[in-house]
Parts: structure tokens; sequence; C-alpha cells
């Protein structure tokens, strides 16, 4: 791993991975620092917290802290952010330990569980999972909160609902995993299961006893509700008389040591951060990483963060061929991308600003557009599965683009219209609404080649290939036939680059 | 690139849809026959829902028993909804208080019960044999809401159970007959034809194009071939969406609000169901059978159960209810099925205040076409430690949700091998259930 950037296009590539998409001069300021020194600086810089944004914004306007301050809190940092590594991995994060709105906390609840995420994204897996295990938010969510132990007079028992989570999509996944990622067969060649329902119940009883206080600080034990029995989970015993403290930590340490733990994890942030279907030996180098930083550490974030966006795979554009071989295959590299991201790259392009002076709001209607929304997601499940395929080649060659299960009819219509209407926001002063500077596009607009190398830079770092620029310079030519006006030369061709699918996608 | 949007939208709408479509062979009934018409509709209950807290026993005996496994659960017994039906043992059954709407409908013979339903791979009750096989992964959401859609033994299939049976059947239409207005679900998907995924909204406008010069752009994105393979099937998938749209916005914009619907989220889903049945002759759509996925979710009570309980089976309740008054104004209750799903049961034994992951549970049946005035299956024994009781209060089904999807698919007119749809079937005694 470790490869180094030093091409432009690389830099480009590398920057829509990381972050959530260049501005002007993003990739000039990358060469020139060198991609360990930007990794540095990232892992290094201090954390933008979403909560106490969201909190001023609600303020700012006599609210309490609802789901627009903290949507719009999100669209801030996530647009204008310094920490954009942090920022982009906490995203991905918040789609592993997913915590929903719908049957979660409140609005200020889901806010510091995302903050909770940003500050554990750079540490130790180990701790992330803990924080994530006494979030209240999680406890609220997957109902950790208040389980206690089984009482026979009433005939109730432990709550096994995180139990079960925490191991099939939090650390374990369901089956037996390779070194590779792939599943581990038995004699007969079948999948063999990672736990039993047993063991469910069996962790359910070491996590009885937590409550909430806030949502503002982690959950405390309750002894009088914790099951102080000896219990057994994947064949590991539990003392008689343990706190709930003690069981805990026992429980967390059984799983980030649980030898899929790395492989599971790895796959997840691979499939959000950089490609759709990574080759078996990316995603085992990855997983090596977690297993040992080199310095003999597990779980360490800040080596695997560094081993996915840095593997050779990413840089040679390598990927898999089909689901099951070895082979590579170039057009199978990158993937789509997530359309709350695509709406951050277009914003991040224009460099849009609030029409408000005292907040944001959250102008993008993030709720209902775009088939996803942080922390919004219908179930524990996600927006997608992971292994998700649409119909036809994708499926055909068993490969996986889980982005796909949310474009439905409705979903892509609505991302066409929402990045329309951020293209025609550029002189909007409502003060909820966002706004950004079209001086250079109408300077540049009657210069064919100034202006698609104007395009080129925003929306796609330099990427942008000879055939979209080529129809662009045919759509503008036609344009200038018809005598159109700037105004409509520049819409139209802003509205043909967001729905162009270079820029849906990435490599 | 100087075509009117209609002018574009006529020229190009026949195109879109074999591009959209394009695997359709066997007959194409182009003058669908009104009298085949046939629907189902499947109503997700996303979760597990509690069935046990939504069919209750009326009958002291049997009331008493579940109220002493209930406990603090229990449903008043004077609270219940009476149905006047009986299960295959002879317990009577009620429904919960929030599904008072639905009461009529049964009165009508036009619903039913499936008792003690859930995923099965083999008989367990009454088979006698302890090393009876339970399906993989019982009690985990996704997978068992996947064995729903697929069948027991169908979790590596990449398709769903409605989708290889349409696929066999070679429906026509324009636009899929497979609809979903709740996401992308596998019940639906199939070799042939991708479903169409929408919302109760229906379809709507692309405000960016109303010019023929970005409606250009956008049309050189969908032709153009692309190296990269998330590029090249973002176009064409694109493309699907947008033909999609269009074609369901002619056909919608012939059938205005219907009444009686209730303002809520599946009351809304199950309104445009409505709708969508209504236009099914429409050019557009051409549709001698369909099939639709509405779902609601927040069945996932491991806490504070009652009253968010109570909340959901009342939507449940009043949107099913308004749904069949439509089909019996539409004259078409007869040729429309609609029936729940859910991931399972909930443990039958409380978490204090909730329920946990469970087994079997209940399906309701609701159309005209169901033989009603009776339940289907036996009612089980709910004390702990019975022949039903899985482990604490996690009840083993007795009727498998192939042999229940299995009558779904007959009635529908699936001609095809049943056993091979639902290749479980072969280790039951019976493939369908006889409700319809």
């Amino acid at each position: 791993m470790a490869s180094s950037i030093y091409q432009p296009e690389q830099a480009a590539k590398f920057l829509y991975r990381a972050t959530f998409g260049p501005k002007p001069g993003d990739v000039d300021d990358f060469l020139q620092l060198g991609v360990e020194a930007w990794l540095d600086d990232q892992f290094t810089r201090s954390w933008r917290l979403h909560r106490p944004l969201a909190e001023r914004y609600a303020n700012a306007s006599g609210d309490t802290l609802n789901e627009n301050a903290r949507l719009s809190a999100w669209w801030n940092r996530s647009l204008n952010a310094g920490d954009q590594l942090r920022q982009r991995v906490a995203y991905a994060l918040s789609q592993i330990f997913v915590v929903s709105n719908s049957g979660g906390p409140n609005a200020e609840g889901l806010a510091e569980y995302y903050d909770v995420l940003l500050k554990h994204a750079f540490g130790n897996f180990r701790d992330l999972l803990e924080a994530v295990t006494l979030s209240p938010a999680m406890g609220k969510f997957l109902t950790l909160e208040g389980s206690r132990k089984a009482n026979p007079d009433n005939n109730t028992f432990p709550d096994e609902n995180y139990a079960r989570e925490v191991m099939q999509l939090f650390s374990l996944g369901l089956w037996q995993l390779q070194n590779n990622g792939m599943p581990r067969l038995d004699g007969q060649g079948n999948k063999e299961p990672t736990y039993t329902q047993r063991d469910v119940e069996e962790l359910a009883r070491v996590l009885t006893g937590w409550r909430r206080d806030t949502y503002l600080k982690p959950m405390y034990a309750d002894d009088s509700r914790h099951d102080f029995g000896e219990k057994r989970v994947l064949g590991q015993t539990f003392p008689e008389g343990q706190s709930p403290e003690q069981d805990l930590s026992q429980a967390m340490d059984l799983l980030f040591n649980h030898r899929n733990t790395p492989m599971f994890i790895s796959i997840l942030l691979i499939k959000r951060l950089t490609v759709s279907n990574p080759r078996r030996s990316y995603i085992q180098r990855v997983a090596d990483v977690f297993k040992d930083n080199g310095k003999g550490v597990r779980g360490d974030m800040v080596a695997v963060i560094k081993a996915i966006l840095l593997d050779q795979d990413v840089i040679d554009g390598k990927a898999m061929a089909d689901h099951q071989a070895h082979g590579s295959n170039g057009r199978n590299f990158g993937k789509v991308k997530e359309p709350i991201i695509a709406m951050a790259n277009l914003c991040r392009a224009f460099n849009v600003k609030s029409n408000d002076p005292e907040r944001w709001w959250d102008f993008p209607a993030t709720q209902n557009n775009y088939g996803q929304a942080p922390l919004r997601a219908p179930s524990v499940f996600n927006f997608y599965e992971p292994d998700y395929a649409p119909k036809g080649e994708i499926t055909d060659k068993q490969l996986t683009a889980p982005e796909f299960a949310i474009l439905s009819m409705d979903s892509m219509r609505r991302i066409s219209n929402r990045m329309w209407t951020m293209i025609l926001a550029h002189d909007s002063t409502n003060v909820k609404q966002w706004s950004w500077n079209r001086s250079q596009f109408e300077k540049k607009i009657n210069k064919p080649d100034e202006y698609i190398e104007l395009l080129n830079e925003r929306f796609f770092a330099g990427l942008m290939s000879t055939e979209l620029a080529g129809f662009i310079r045919q759509m503008l030519d036609e344009l200038t036939a018809d005598n159109r006006n700037d105004d409509r030369k520049i819409n139209d061709t802003l509205f043909a680059i967001q729905c162009s699918p270079e820029f849906r996608c990435q490599e | 690139m100087k075509l009117s949007r209609r002018h574009f939208l006529k020229g190009t709408a026949a195109l879109g849809a074999t591009s959209v479509a394009p695997a359709l062979t066997g007959l194409n009934m182009a003058h669908a026959n009104q009298d085949d018409y046939k629907a189902l509709v499947c109503i997700f209950l996303f979760g597990g829902n509690d069935a046990y807290n939504m069919v209750i026993p009326t009958d002291d005996g049997a009331y008493q028993k579940y109220e002493q496994a209930r406990r603090n659960l229990a449903i008043a017994q004077s609270d219940l909804v009476p149905l006047n039906i009986a299960s295959d043992n002879g317990v009577k059954l009620g429904l919960h208080p929030a599904m008072q709407s639905l009461k009529s409908t049964f009165a009508e013979q036009n619903a039913t019960v499936i008792v003690n339903s859930g995923q099965l791979v083999e008989p367990i009750i009454g088979a006698n044999n302890p090393n009876s096989r339970v399906p993989d992964f019982l009690m985990a959401h996704n997978l068992q809401q996947t064995m729903w859609q697929s069948g027991a033994e169908n979790m590596n299939d990449k398709l769903g159970w409605a989708g290889r049976m349409v696929q066999d059947m070679n429906l026509s239409g324009s636009l899929s007959p497979l609809m979903s207005l709740n996401g992308e679900q596998k019940w639906l998907r199939n070799n042939h034809v991708e479903p169409l995924v929408m919302t109760s909204e229906g379809a709507g406008d692309y405000t960016g194009l109303n010019n023929s010069d970005r409606l250009g752009a956008m049309m050189r994105h969908f032709d153009e071939k692309y190296a990269n393979l998330y590029a090249d099937n973002y176009s064409t998938t694109m493309a699907s969406r947008y033909y999609e749209n269009d074609a369901l916005d002619d056909a919608l914009a012939s059938v205005g609000d219907l009444d009686g619907f209730p303002q809520t989220g599946l009351g809304n889903m199950l309104h445009t169901t409505a709708k969508l049945i209504k236009v099914r002759n429409a050019a557009s759509l051409q549709h001698n059978r369909q099939v639709f996925f509405v779902g609601l979710g927040g069945f996932d009570t491991h806490k504070d159960q009652a009253g968010t309980h109570a909340a959901l089976l009342g939507q449940v309740s009043d949107a099913l209810a308004a749904f069949y008054q439509e089909m019996k104004a539409q004259g078409l209750s007869d040729q429309v099925t609609a029936f729940t799903m859910s991931d399972f049961g909930r443990r039958i034994m409380a978490n204090d205040s909730g329920t946990d992951h469970g087994w079997a549970g209940h399906q309701l049946v609701v159309g005209g076409a169901v033989k009603g005035g009776r339940a289907y299956g036996n009612w089980p024994d709910l004390t702990p430690g019975s022949e039903y009781d899985y482990n604490n209060g996690r009840l083993i089904p007795e009727i498998a949700a192939d042999q229940v999807n299995a009558t779904l698919a007959n009635w529908f007119g699936y001609k095809g091998e049943l056993e091979v749809l639902f290749p479980s079937l072969k280790t039951f005694p019976q493939n369908t259930l006889g409700f319809l």
C-alpha cells in the first residue's frame, strides 16, 4: 500500500473519495502538500462538531434544535469544514453504525451521535464500538437503554435487539469470513454462521443494566437491572458477578478481537469511500492493516483509512472482474456517488453560501429528495444493503452497486430537480436559500474553450471526458446559432453537466 | 435536438418502453380481457408485527392462556373486536380494538386470518421429528424479510417469488406490472422487467426539462455509451426512470383522487395503488395482471409497545378497509387480493414494556375472492413449554409462509409447478390452503 500520488488526475480522484468533492484550487493545494502531508494534516485537524452548530442555528431563529437545524449544520460542515476527511469518514460510519430518526432519538440526540462518530473516526475501532454501544441515541434506537435482567415473576426477558445487531451489522456479520472477505465454507460447501440465537440471548444478558440520562452523555450502569449471572457468548465465559461495566468491556473486546471483524468492517468502509467491487486482495490488504497497523495495534482507524485510500488497486484503477474470480477489470472500477454526495460535490463546485447571515437552512430539503439523508435511514439496515445489485449487467457479472437501490423513479427525478434548483439559485436572496457567485461563468460563457475548461475544473477537478467536453461545445454552438442569451447558455450547460453519468459516478 | 417536449415524448415513448422492458416475450395481451384482470397487493409490516396482539382469542379458555402468557401486554378481553370466525381447532378469534374498521369486511366473509403461520422449510408441529430443520437466521430482520419475499428455500436466489411468477406468466404491459410504492424489494425482482419503484405521490415534473436543449442534453446522456460500468448503467437507469415517470404521469392524469382513504403513509400508498388499478387499461399501462408492494415500518416494538402498536394496527386496518371499499366501488373486489407479510411474529413473553423477535405470527388476507367466515390453521397452545414453544415463547409456525404464498400465486393464475416456485413445498402434505 502507501502509494504516492503525484499526478493532477490522481489527486482529483483521491479528493472525490476522501472529501465531499474538490473545491476550486483543492487539487493544486493537494499536489503542493503531497498526499502524506495532506493526510497528516487531515488526521490532526480538530474536529468540527455538528451539535453545537445546529444549536446555534436553532437559537438564531428561536427554534428548538430540530431536524432542519441538524441537517443545515450537516450541510455546512460537509461543504465547508476543513476536516473534510473526518467529515467524510463520519458519514460513512453513520451508514455502518446506523441510528435513525425513525425509532431513534430527537434531532439533538442525533446531532450528538454524529459528533460521537466524528470524534472516534480517527481513533481506535474498539473505542468507537464502545462509544456507539453506550451512546444514548443508539440506546434509544436499538432499545438497549432500559434492558434489564429476566424477571420470572413478570415473565419478562432482556432485550435482544442490540445484542443481535451489534454482531450482525457492527462487527462480525452473519458468516465466517476468510482473510480476503469471502465466506468460509465447511466440508459440505456450506457457509458457516458466526453466531447462534443462543449467543444473542446470552449477549443480551451481558448487556443488561444500561440507562439513559440525557442524549448528551453516555448511558450509565444500573446494577439493579444487570444480570450478574455467568454467561457464555461465542464460546467465551463471562464470569459470575461481573459488573455491567466489566461485562460490557469484555463483550467489546470479544467482538473487536473476533477474526471476522477486520474483514467485515473493511469491506463496508471500502464500499462507502472508494469502490463498489474491491478485488479480494484489496480487501485482504486493508483487513490486514486493521489487524495490525505495523506497530502491533489492532483497529487503528487512521491506518485503516490510509490503507483504503492509498491501496495500489485504487491508484491503478483495478476492480473485481467478477464476484468470485481473482482477475481484475478496469471497467468495474469506481462506484455510483451517493445522491447526497453528488449534491455536495455540486455545492462545493459552486462554493455555495447561505443567504441568511445568522444561520444555514436545509435548502436541499434533504429529507425527501435523495433516497437518503444523514441519520434518517428507514432501518438499521441503512439505505441500501452492501451487496445490492441492479438487474442486468451488474447482477449478471455477480458484481454489486448498492447505491442503485435508492435510485427509484421518484428519487432520480427529485435529485435532478434539487440540482436544477441549486443551479438557478445563483442570484437567490431568499433568506432560507443558498446562492453562489456566477461571475466566472458569465465572464467566460462566450469563450467556449475557457468556459469548458472552467466546467472541467469546477465539476470534474480536471477529469471531464473529451466526449462530454465535445458535447458541451456542440451545445454552446447551437445555443449561439439560436441567439440564446448568456443566462440560457449557462443554465443549459450546467443542467447538462449535473445529469451527466460521469458527474453522478466516481472513478 | 430541436424537438418540443411533447413531440419528443410522443416520438420516443414506445422506444423508451421497449428499452425499459426489453424481454417481454409470450402473448401480448394488447386488448386486456377485463374479466381476466387480477391483482395481488402485499402489505409488508416491517420490523416484525406482534401478530399475537393483532388477532386474539375471544373464548374464555384460550383468552386466559393468552392473558397468562402476555401479562402486562395483554389486551383486555372486553376490548376485542369479535369477528365471528374460528380457527380450525375451534378457537373464536377477535381483533385488536384499534382494528374496528375491518370488522365489516370480516362480516361480509371477505377477509380471513392465516393462524400461526411463518417461515418453515419442513413441518415441525406434528412431525414428531426431533431433527426437523429450521430456517436459517430466524429472528434476523433482513434475512427473514428476504425469506418472505423469495421463498424459504430461495434465499440465495437473486429473484423474488412474485418476480419469478410474473416472469413465468409472460405478463404484458408498457410499464412494468410489478410495482413497489415502498422502495426496491426483492419480492418483485425478476429477469425480464425491472419493477416500477415509485412513491405514493406517483409521477411528477422534471423542473429543468422545460426546454428542448436541456431535454436534448439528457437524451444525449441516455444514448451515450460509457467505458465505465457505473456510468454506463447509470445512464440506462436514468433513462428508464425518466420514461417510467413520463408514462405514469400520462396514465395517472386521467384519474383524480379517490374517496375514503385515510391520510396516512399506508393510506396514501393504497390510495395510489387503487388509482393504478383504476387506470390499468390506459395506453401506457395495459395491465391485465398487477402486483403491488406497499409497506409500513415501526413494528419492531422492543419497548413501549402498547401505544405504538395500537397506532400501527389502526393505520393498517383503516387503510385496508378503505382499499377494500374502493375495490368494491370499482367492481373489482373479487379480482384484487390484499394480504400482509411481516418479518416474523414476536415472542409471547415481554421485554418489560415491549417484545422481542419471535417466529410464528398471523397474516390477514382481504378481498372478495377470500373464502371467509372462518380462519385457517390451528390456534396454538401458548403455555410455556408446549409443543409450539421454540424457546421462551417464540412460537413454531404450523402453516408455512410458502403454503400461503403458493395459494396466492395459484389464485393469481400462475400455471407453473408450485413446487418449482417454492421448493420447500415438497416437504408439506399440501401445497395450497384453500383460503382463496
